[in-house]
């Protein structure tokens, strides 16, 4: 009973105060010697698909109507009664090798040093290459701005120390934000004691967003298949992944 | 209910809005129509000055028409227009985008020298040489910019990022080029070079069907959303383009009419026939480009 106690006590905490060091503050910028590499690991299996990611992130980033940074793809599995819903929530990978990146013919979308994949609205033409060379269709036209808009990983937030928005109001906590290149960061751990894995590796883009649970998002997807003879090791790609 | 998405967030799909549209498959048709009217023209001038005269001539003057339609295209496309100039100053060599800009403004300054030469000019005339040569390049350079600019998009989507879609492209901009000449050629009422135009044409087409096939069966075998792709082409939305505008019209009937003509060895082609064939050519070429830019995002990746 006193273990139920505490339980509840901390979980209270937790969830209403944040208190978790790691969690309350993505930590400095460079460490010593070291680059920062930022990563997002989205643990579906607590994931509820209550839009929370979605909503703060419009809210926080005045992304206009009609469009999202980030979005909850929902897949329905199985037939009446017996059925299931897989959540997908979806953002820019902030790929290791952007493809956006190669095609801006003006330079607008650039690499951050420490890996956000960001558009400078400034220098942008709206050509819309890099929406075709994006894999994961998760840029759109700000109509706005009448640039190419996307997730930023909210590096305004970062760099001040704060967590990006999605990630801050996530009620599962089924986000995980920090640095990839910290041993000791709670997404470092976090893929080291968890299976994860990208959307559609074969792109080769290598994205810093990884997933834990995409194994039965994909069965949903696909009706029970879940990999394709030559894909070993990887989540095979779909057209709707 | 297996695999249903019960919800998505597209942000260009759904109603035929992709990120690529209408605008830029007419920049594709025109940009390729005057480099392969530039390297026709180019061809007959460096064959035979006389025999090809009116060829190269009017191939000249195509090209440099073309480019002047085809730019205002292009920058109208941009959502931010007026940005155009960064590109000439800013250019990302990675980007196909920056060398299909510097190709294209080549090629027009090369169209308007190769006037010049055409029309006999004596200051350009000692430099013919250099003029078709640069200007070959980059008519070449346009001709693959575009597809280049498709394939290295990105591999998941796999009509694009397929290797063959190179050479169609680059063959339909030939094909374009020759059928604009000769469709301009045979409704002035001339015939000369016609039979040679058409000859051209005629190994060009068959060549390009067998390409087009290939094309379309290798990106249907690489990938599942080849597959659906390929499905999308052959017998979803756009088939009835494909079949009718692109085989039918564009394809099998000019390569059964110049290739009758051929073994026949009709030695001059009549004029309205020969410009019937090229108009339906040019359509059929446009239709690919409508069917590759299309197909190749037409099926959502998210």
């Amino acid at each position: 009973m006193p273990r139920l106690v505490t339980g509840m006590v901390a979980a209270v905490k937790w969830r209403f105060f944040m208190e978790r060091d790691d969690q309350h503050y993505v930590g400095e910028k460079e460490g010593a010697g070291r680059k920062v590499r930022w990563g997002m690991v989205v643990d579906l299996r607590r994931c509820i698909g209550c839009h929370a990611c979605s909503v703060a992130c419009k809210a926080e980033n005045e992304v206009p109507v009609g469009v999202y940074r980030a979005w909850v793809k929902y897949v329905d599995k199985g037939t009446y009664p017996n059925v299931t819903r897989q959540f997908l929530p979806r953002l820019c990978n902030h790929c290791k090798s952007p493809s956006c990146v190669r095609v801006c013919p003006t330079k607008a979308t650039y690499k951050r040093g420490d890996g956000a994949v960001v558009v400078d609205n400034s220098k942008c033409i709206g050509c819309r290459s890099c929406m075709t060379a994006c894999p994961y269709d998760a840029r759109f036209l700000n109509a706005v701005t009448k640039t190419a808009d996307k997730c930023t990983f909210c590096v305004h937030r970062i760099e001040k120390g704060l967590l990006p928005a999605c990630v801050q109001s996530c009620l599962g906590r089924a986000r995980i934000f920090g640095d990839l290149n910290d041993p000791g960061s709670e997404i470092s751990r976090y893929v080291a004691k968890n299976p994860v894995k990208q959307l559609n590796p074969a792109t080769g883009n290598d994205p810093s967003v990884f997933y834990i649970g995409l194994e039965e998002y994909v069965e949903a997807l696909r009706g029970g298949v879940t990999s394709i003879a030559g894909t070993e090791g990887s989540v095979e790609q779909r057209g709707s992944i | 209910m297996n695999g249903m998405v019960s919800y998505n967030v597209p942000h260009f799909f759904g109603e035929g809005l992709v990120p690529w549209g209408m605008l830029i498959v007419i920049h594709f048709f025109l940009s390729g129509m005057a480099a392969g009217s530039f390297i026709a023209s180019a061809a007959a001038s460096y064959l035979d000055d006389e025999k090809y005269k009116k060829i190269a001539s009017v191939g000249a003057y195509l090209a440099l028409l073309s480019i002047m339609v085809d730019v205002p295209v292009l920058i109208l496309d941009l959502d931010r227009p007026f940005r155009f100039i960064t590109l000439l100053f800013r250019g990302s060599i990675t980007a196909p985008l920056t060398w299909g800009v510097w190709f294209l403004m080549g090629l027009g300054l090369f169209s308007l020298l190769n006037i010049g030469l055409q029309r006999g000019i004596e200051a350009v005339k000692s430099y013919k040489k250099l003029i078709l040569i640069v200007g070959l390049i980059c008519a070449v350079g346009v001709s693959a910019y575009t597809a280049v600019a498709l394939n290295i998009a990105t591999d998941a989507r796999p009509l694009w990022s397929n290797g063959a879609v190179i050479p169609v492209f680059m063959i339909a901009s030939l094909i374009a080029g020759i059928a604009a000449i000769s469709l301009v050629v045979s409704l002035s009422g001339a015939r000369e070079g016609l039979s040679s135009l058409n000859r051209v044409n005629a190994v060009l087409l068959l060549f390009q069907l067998l390409l087009v096939g290939f094309l379309i069966l290798t990106a249907s075998t690489s990938s599942q959303l080849g597959r659906e792709a390929a499905g999308e082409i052959l017998s979803g939305g756009l088939s009835l383009v494909f079949w009718a505008g692109l085989v039918v019209i564009g394809l099998v009937v000019p390569v059964i009419v110049f290739w009758s003509n051929l073994l026949a060895k009709v030695a001059e082609p009549r004029a309205g026939m020969t410009a019937l064939i090229s108009a339906m050519v040019l359509v059929g070429v446009f239709v690919l480009r409508y069917i590759i830019v299309y197909g190749g995002q037409i099926i959502p990746l998210t």
